[in-house]
């Protein structure tokens, strides 16, 4: 199912398949569910600064690196 | 289904619970209106509810939990709590607005069963509506 997109990306997917994570263990890591990370991967949900934060900390790598903004917004 | 977390399968669970104990309960009250103009009184019908909601809400939470245990032991992320929100919001709307028509219709019709049955779909409907967002937040994002 396609859903809303979001004005925030991320490299999620790729830098957790890189560190060799699954998505379950990344959820436990930063302590979100396994859906939730599939959500954010397909740019489904924009975590909020803090799940940000620890996604960052997690897979060792600066938040500006891992999100980006595209600029627009409604 | 593999993807669904526990509290959308849940949710679809409740929506097919409660969508079968509805049919149940209104079929025959609309079909006593329609057929003699008779409005049902609420008693055995609504025990009838309660028990078969009661009943099937366990054994499909049951089945929902069994299908993937590690997901029913999971605490609420920020995800679930938003679409929580977002769907209780809406299913809040529902409720105040059945109510407050339920209470104007007693007004002119001045029937407590009618305003029964008319509370309690309007609480079903609130419901139903705050399962269908839980499952919309989930699958178009919040």
């Amino acid at each position: 199912m396609g859903g809303k997109k979001s004005s925030i990306t991320n490299r999620v997917k790729d830098v957790r398949t890189e560190a060799g994570l699954s998505q379950a263990a990344l959820g436990k890591e930063i302590g979100a569910t396994r859906q939730t990370i599939i959500a954010i991967e397909a740019q489904r949900y924009s975590p909020s600064l803090e799940l940000a934060f620890r996604l960052a900390h997690v897979l060792k790598m600066p938040i500006e690196e891992l999100f980006q903004f595209d600029g627009e917004w409604d | 289904m593999k993807n669904l977390s526990f509290h959308e399968k849940s949710a679809w669970a409740m929506i097919v619970v409660l969508g079968l104990a509805s049919f149940l309960y209104f079929r025959p009250v609309l079909e006593a209106l329609i057929a003699e103009g008779v409005i049902l009184p609420p008693g055995r019908l609504a025990i009838m509810f309660v028990i078969v909601v009661v009943i099937l809400a366990i054994v499909t939470q049951i089945i929902a939990a069994l299908s993937n245990p590690a997901d029913a032991s999971e605490k609420l992320d920020e995800r679930d709590i938003a679409a929580k929100n977002f769907a209780g919001h809406w299913s809040g709307i529902a409720l105040g607005v059945g109510v407050v028509g339920s209470l104007m219709a007693y007004l002119i019709l001045r029937s407590g069963d009618l305003m029964f049955h008319t509370v309690f779909a309007a609480l079903v409907v609130s419901s139903l509506v705050e399962y269908i967002l839980t499952i919309f937040a989930y699958r178009r994002g919040v």
